[in-house]
């Protein structure tokens, strides 16, 4: 069965990347991150680990050495202009995922490609201490979802961000302060609260800052842990609704950490489901929503309010 | 004129683990096609498969069997039965549009914007893009005081006529439609098939769920009756020919 011949005009990047036909783009891929057979286990690990632990056995702790498998045979790839949803329980391995990733905890196993870092083809796992600092400085942005990882709570505002873009070779103060008044701007908080401490502020605003200071470097990699969790709804809209328009207008590839299906049908275009430690299902949100196939995602769905 | 769309024995039914893995039937074989500027009603009663449908098109859900060959203008024949998730991202950003049965959007964002939005996510100016979106609202008959409000606090048909303005505004190549009239009093109503017709004269593809078929008959060229499943029978509607 076959249509009949189509024509090529407006070629789009997005269907290029996707791999579809060459012939119609020759445009190169965007693909941002790239994560294969990653695993972390704390604890002594032991053979059997792998085997015993999982969806299946609804476990991450190994029964024979006691090792907690916190993820195993994880595999994404996110792209330019992209939010990558990861969902799941408490436990399930998703903020570890994000943590060893930004280099917050080390990796047992596996590989991450990232854009500008070796061309896309050295695996950021294995990086030296001070390559990962660079790459942390320079392609990454991390917010977490308790303000006091991520800020320093008795340096101003300003302070935290210039402390970012410091890193990420800034040296001019002018500069540096214009440049953080420009985040403050962008992410709503009044430019002459630069020098208050964020100490002083609700956790709304605090989330804010974080995200200013996560987007001090411009990555193309933003990784967002929980960042509406324990938030109001009000304030929890405003959070959101600023990551989405900062994303389109950055075009940066953001991976979304939730445990709240709410969030990421609003955020995220395509979501990863995890249940210890393993990724179950990924789709399309919306399929992942009103489509689930995996037992554990039907159980999820289903148990939303 | 060539095929934009053709479906071959779509088949979606659900397992549901929850209940021991029970198989329930969303649709059973449904085939049909669809030229450019072309309108297909999907017609039947509740709980015949119609949205199961559309939803596997856009593949909100997927698909079970069968094959769903779409005309794409940048990536030529594309099986959506198959597609990866990413293509159709793009291929929802560019091409397809959908019109849901009800408005479920971002909280504390100005109807104006959320129509706006698929302008934006295809590159166009804000400036340009509200202002387009102001003309939809208006064309609609959106008080211009409620655009810089929330839809959440709007009335059914309101929404319901957001909805619309956000689908149709990026002049989709294909539009699905799940009951987009269902919530609207008569004066809307006529205005939506006046839009649609519009979109159809500029070559948009449509496949609509309609209960309301007094309405369905003034867009649809073709109707497929479904039920259990099945589609039952096909027929020219009288708009057909336009």
């Amino acid at each position: 069965m076959s249509l009949s011949g189509y024509d090529t005009s407006g070629a789009c990047k997005g269907c290029v990347s996707a791999g579809i036909p060459d012939t119609v783009t020759g445009s190169r891929d965007e693909t941002v991150l790239e994560v294969r057979n990653f695993s972390k286990i704390y604890g002594p690990s032991c053979p059997s680990c792998l085997e015993s632990t999982g969806p299946r056995h609804n476990t991450s702790v190994c029964p024979k050495c006691g090792s907690t498998v916190a993820c195993a045979g994880v595999s994404l790839t996110i792209h330019r202009g992209e939010i990558l949803g990861l969902v799941g329980e408490s436990g399930s391995g998703k903020s570890t995922l994000v943590r060893c990733l930004y280099f917050d905890d080390e990796a047992s196993g596996g590989e991450a490609y990232l854009a500008g870092y070796g061309d896309g083809r050295a695996n950021i796992l294995t990086a030296g201490a001070q390559q990962k600092r660079h790459i942390r400085n320079h392609l990454m942005g991390m917010v977490y979802q308790n303000p006091h990882l991520g800020l320093k709570m008795y340096f101003t505002c300003g302070g935290n961000i210039a402390e970012k873009l410091l890193a990420a070779g800034f040296c001019h103060v002018g500069r540096i302060r214009e440049k953080a008044g420009e985040l403050l701007r962008r992410t709503e908080i009044p430019p002459e609260r630069l020098d208050d401490l964020p100490a002083k502020f609700s956790g709304g605003m605090q989330q804010r800052v974080q995200i200013a200071k996560a987007l001090a470097n411009d990555p193309p990699l933003l990784l967002l842990d929980e960042v509406t969790t324990g938030l109001d709804v009000s304030v929890q809209a405003r959070v959101l609704d600023l990551i989405r328009s900062l994303q389109r207008e950055l075009q940066s590839a953001v991976v979304v950490v939730s445990h709240d299906l709410g969030v990421i049908r609003l955020l995220a275009g395509r979501t990863a489901v995890m249940k210890n430690g393993r990724v179950v299902e990924a789709g399309l949100t919306d399929q992942i929503l009103e489509d689930p196939q995996h037992p554990y995602t039907q159980l999820l769905v289903s148990s939303q309010l | 004129m060539s095929l934009l769309l053709q479906v071959e024995n779509l088949i979606k039914y659900f397992t549901l683990h929850t209940l021991g893995g029970r198989e329930i039937p969303g649709c059973l074989g449904v085939s049909f096609s669809l030229r450019k500027g072309e309108f297909i009603a999907v017609t039947g009663p509740s709980g015949a498969g119609k949205t199961s449908v559309i939803k596997c098109v856009y593949r909100t859900y997927l698909p079970s069997g069968g094959n769903i060959l779409y005309r794409s203008a940048a990536c030529g024949e594309v099986d959506l039965a198959a597609a990866s998730d990413r293509l159709m991202l793009c291929l929802r950003d560019r091409e397809i549009g959908y019109v849901s049965q009800f408005l479920r959007v971002m909280p504390r964002v100005a109807a104006v914007d959320i129509v706006a939005e698929g302008l934006l996510r295809q590159g166009r100016p804000l400036a340009e893009a509200r202002a387009l979106a102001g003309e939809y609202l208006q064309r609609l008959g959106i008080p211009q005081e409620l655009w810089d409000a929330c839809p959440a606090t709007f009335s059914g048909g309101e929404q319901q006529r957001v909805n619309i303005a956000r689908a149709l505004i990026t002049r989709p190549h294909l539009l699905l439609l799940d009951e987009p009239t269902a919530s609207l009093d008569q004066r809307a109503r006529a205005t939506v098939v006046e839009m649609l017709r519009e979109l159809k004269r500029g070559g948009t593809a449509m496949v609509g769920v309609f209960h309301d078929l007094e309405t369905m008959r003034k867009v649809a060229d073709q109707s497929i009756v479904m039920n259990g499943g099945k589609s039952m029978t096909e027929q020219r509607g009288e708009s057909s020919g336009r």
